[in-house]
């Protein structure tokens, strides 16, 4: 008799020597039994169980429980190498940003002429180097929108200072520099750990509250390419990045397009005009616009060097990509819809004029002249308080009583409300009464006799509705007494009659 | 739309359209060359009947609405709203309003001893002069003092219209009269619609006569002289119910009397004033008799004529409705744009398919018809009536005069009545002295229509 653990089947196949009066619950598909139902039922949630379907589907025959498990480690093992392999990220800063995918092409451009030149000139120029080969370790640094969203959230808990706009890390925490392809790489790090054994992993995935998948693939793909970099490293290549940002970053003036190449304007609404006519840039408020110099030079050197896209998350490698760009995808625009973009530019601005008043503004002026009330000092007293910030008082709005009206007191608009827009927008032909007809429909509406006012097409269709409705219940009166004394046995109101 | 009244500080009305100021004031002038019309064109119908050249009714409405047209159409060019105010009709006999037929062949022609009822009215700007003369047509043709005069019933009520239309022009003219010491009175009443009914049912009952329902005394205004389709408040007068179906209610006998005129407020100066009085013989039957008023018919003798269909139309401007019939619609632009707020006949109408559209309208009451109404009664009633339209007149130099804008001038029929006037007061009135009222009848100029003018009209 063979021992039979508790999770163990007993292998059934035929010609074995088990007895057979081993009452046994058994699964067809992996060949195996059990003494009790209830194991029988936990097997088939297995995975083994499942891969066993799967192999009859395919006509295979059925594996046992232990090749099963080898198979499983097999697999894992190649998945692993694969990720490793497809993970590999490598950037060649000397070489202007050059990325490596694959550890022999890597290798292989080290040993390179050219790699070579790169670095004599990265030393002259004096970029700083974490190694002698003049690359930084990236792994998953991408320099991709996602990950540079993780490193905002990255920094140690701290939050992200809103900087001035004249510097670099954008409000909207982009750090500068990355492409489309490294998202790709990116996600593809970000599996690596959700499928991983490894603890470590599945610790940190588990302690991290936020549910950002780039921060621990960070990590991990950092680690696993390195063996361990702390914070700082991150934030410290983060500095270096807008350094070289700033450095190689070609220079934007004022009387430049921020689009095109187009250069030399007279002075700077000459250089927004041509934006707004060629690239149709629209200045958001240009009632509060305060500073408009400013905000053109803020977005230049977004654009110029940041590289980013005004509308979209798009960074380019250069001012001409990120322009490429801008111009393709028409996103030649200031966006103002969201708080945070309004945020981003609102130093420009001064809305202090549309607040709404809550004093009064005589009060607050002294009588040039003195009180007689003669119209001349009135008038002085009218062209002094006129002096001082504009106050927009649109704000007295008048509600009209059916709520169907606004008034607006200064432009004497009135606005209608949408539901009657059918109605203004009827251009009935004008029909201009003559003096008898004015004069005839006045004297009769001036008339008290409004309770005899009677509307004779209106009876009269009332009393062939009324006498339509009799008809119809002299008809259903007539037509019910054939069933309706015709109840064949109690029927109580409860219980459903 | 212009306000024929201003208010003055809230309190004073100055009614600058109505009032009459003086004879030369551009309203009464309107109103004179209105009338002026109006008793040319009746004086040229009347002789034409008389002596005996028109028989045949539907020449009589077409050569008067042809008339009226005309010479209103050479006066007063720059204003467009004139013309006829009120359809040439020719009633006879127990017939008392509406008959003007729209076909000459199945027109009715006059026959001896005939009682002929010829109502017309004219208007410019609104300002009306509304007219209508009842004459016997006569087989011959002879000089009055030749031949016997009426006598009978017919006389009576011929008479009685005529003497009753006659006390209550002056009795309106005494409100000029008295003006200075006590404003609108005759004999220390005042004369208001109390007094004016007094007036005529005195007479209606000296000759042994009833009044028809539909008779009014009232002041009119520019463009409101009581058409059927305008209720009108602030009436000043007196109306022997109603002929209208609408301002009728339940009760056939008692009409809306109190709510559409007040009878107590005063004439005054400078106003117009309708006089429009129908009575008929009586047939003998209680029952035909106003309950309320014994020297009144009831309403329910008046019913319309079984077969003729009405031809004579007023818009009800109060109504605005779109039509879905192509003709109803075609002959309401028509209407709209160029008819006034008068009655006008169906002739007039240039539309095609007028008479499918007209039926229509008056189905959606958007138009009144004015139905040929008759008296019933065996044997039947005759009806005599007189219509004139008054300017209560101030004068600059004298106390002023009550002016007969039409129907002053035309000699009643030859008749001769049994009865007489027995009131003191109506003596004085109808004297020649007129209680001291100064009368001026508008003379009718020489109407001499010619064979192509009718044509012209017709077209």
């Amino acid at each position: 008799m063979s021992a039979v653990t508790a999770s163990s089947p007993l292998q059934v196949t035929a010609g074995s020597s088990a007895p057979s009066n081993a009452a046994l619950f058994t699964c067809n598909s992996c060949g195996v039994g059990f003494p009790t139902p209830d194991m029988q039922r936990r097997h088939m949630k297995t995975d083994w169980h499942r891969y066993n379907l799967k192999r009859r589907v395919a006509t295979l025959p059925p594996i046992s429980a232990e090749i099963f498990a080898e198979r499983v480690l097999q697999q894992m093992d190649a998945t692993r190498k694969n990720e490793e392999k497809l993970s590999f990220v490598q950037i060649c800063r000397a070489c202007g940003n050059k990325r490596f995918t694959s550890a022999g092409a890597y290798e292989n451009h080290l040993s390179s002429s050219r790699h070579k030149e790169n670095l004599k000139r990265a030393e002259q120029v004096g970029l700083r180097q974490d190694d002698d080969n003049g690359s930084t370790i990236s792994g998953a640094r991408d320099h991709s929108p996602d990950w540079s969203v993780a490193s905002s959230t990255f920094s140690l808990g701290e939050p992200v200072q809103p900087l001035q706009y004249h510097t670099f890390g954008f409000r909207d925490g982009r750090v500068a520099g990355g492409s489309k392809k490294s998202l790709r790489r990116h996600k593809a790090s970000s599996s690596v750990t959700t499928s991983s054994v490894a603890g470590d992993d599945l610790d940190s995935i588990i302690d991290d509250g936020a549910t950002d998948f780039a921060r621990p693939s960070i990590r991990s793909a950092a680690s696993s390419a390195v063996g361990g970099l702390d914070a700082e490293d991150e934030d410290e290549d983060i500095d270096s990045i807008i350094e070289r940002k700033l450095q190689s970053a070609v220079k934007l003036p004022i009387n430049a397009c921020i689009f095109c190449s187009a250069q030399n304007f007279s002075d700077i609404d000459a250089t927004v005009s041509h934006m707004q006519h060629d690239h149709g840039l629209f200045v958001p408020e240009k009632d509060y616009l305060v500073d408009l110099q400013g905000l053109i030079t803020y977005l230049s050197e977004k654009v110029s060097i940041g590289n980013a896209c005004l509308y979209c998350s798009f960074i380019g490698r250069s001012l001409n990509s990120v322009r490429d760009h801008m111009v393709a995808k028409q996103h030649c625009k200031i966006p103002h819809d969201t708080e945070d973009e309004q945020l981003e530019i609102s130093s420009f601005y001064d809305f202090s004029s549309s607040y709404p008043d809550d004093y009064e503004e005589e009060d607050d002026w002294d009588d040039v002249a003195s009180g007689d009330g003669s119209a001349e000092d009135e008038a002085e007293t009218v062209q002094v308080a006129n002096i001082g910030p504009q106050r927009r008082t649109e704000s007295n709005l008048v509600l009209d009583p059916t709520g169907l009206e606004l008034s607006l007191p200064l432009s004497r608009l009135r606005i209608g409300h949408r539901s009657l827009a059918r109605y203004y927008r009827q251009s009935l032909r004008p029909t201009e009464p003559r003096e008898g007809q004015s004069i005839v429909i006045a004297a009769s509406s001036r008339q008290m006799l409004a309770s005899i006012s009677r509307d004779p097409v209106k009876e009269r269709l009332t009393k062939t509705d009324w006498r339509d409705q009799r008809d119809k219940q002299n008809r259903d009166i007539r037509r019910e007494q054939r069933y309706i004394n015709q109840q064949k046995h109690y029927r109580d109101p409860m219980l459903g009659g | 739309m212009s306000l024929q009244e201003i208010v003055v500080d809230g309190e004073e009305t100055v009614d600058t359209k109505n009032a009459l100021i003086s004879l030369d004031s551009p309203i009464s002038m309107k109103y004179v060359a209105a009338g002026r019309i109006a008793q040319s064109v009746l004086s040229y119908l009347v002789r034409e009947v008389t002596e005996r050249r028109m028989t045949n009714v539907y020449d009589i409405c077409q050569a008067g609405d042809s008339l009226i047209e005309l010479e209103t159409s050479k006066i007063y060019k720059n204003v467009d709203e004139k013309g006829v105010a009120a359809p040439t009709t020719v009633d006879v006999n127990n017939c008392v309003q509406g008959y003007s037929p729209v076909n000459r062949d199945s027109a009715y022609i006059l026959s001896n001893g005939d009682i002929v009822k010829i109502s017309l009215g004219v208007h410019i700007d609104g300002y009306t002069s509304l007219v209508s003369h009842t004459l016997i047509a006569l087989p011959t043709i002879v000089p009055n003092d030749q031949v016997a005069p009426t006598t009978g019933v017919l006389a009576d009520v011929i008479c009685a219209t005529y003497l009753a239309t006659e006390a209550v022009t002056s009795l309106l003219g005494t409100v000029l009269y008295r003006y200075e010491n006590q404003s609108g009175c005759y004999g220390n009443r005042p004369v208001n619609g109390e007094r004016i009914r007094e007036i005529v049912e005195s007479v209606a009952k000296t000759f042994q006569v009833k009044i028809v329902p539909g008779s009014a005394v009232r002041r009119i205004k520019r463009f409101l002289v009581g058409q059927d389709t305008v209720h009108e408040v602030d009436v000043k007068g007196y109306m022997w119910g109603s002929i209208s179906i609408e301002a009728m209610t339940d009760d056939p006998d008692e009409g809306d009397l109190k709510k559409m005129i007040d009878t107590e407020a005063p004439a005054d100066r400078g106003e117009a004033w309708l006089v429009d009085i129908s009575m008929c013989t009586f047939s003998g039957l209680e029952s035909d008799l106003n309950q309320k008023n014994g020297l009144q018919l009831s309403r329910r003798t008046l019913k319309p004529h079984r077969d003729l269909k009405s031809t004579i139309f007023t818009r009800d401007y109060n109504r605005i409705l779109s039509m879905k019939l192509k003709s109803a619609r075609g002959v309401l632009i028509e209407i709209d744009s160029r008819k006034s707020v008068y009655p006008f006949h169906l002739s007039s109408l240039s539309t095609s398919g007028a008479a499918l559209g007209v039926a229509a309208l008056v189905n959606a009451e958007i138009m009144a018809p004015m139905r040929v109404m008759m008296i019933q009664g065996s044997p039947a009633p005759i009806a005599a009536r007189e219509r004139t339209t008054l300017l209560l007149m101030p004068s600059a130099k004298h106390v002023g005069d009550v002016v007969k804008l039409s129907g002053g001038g035309i000699k009643p029929s030859w008749v001769h009545s049994e009865f007489e006037v027995t009131d003191e007061e109506i003596i004085e009135l109808l004297s020649e002295k007129r209680a001291g009222v100064r009368l001026r009848n508008i003379q009718g100029i020489e109407v001499n229509m010619v064979k192509e003018d009718v044509q012209e009209m017709e077209v």
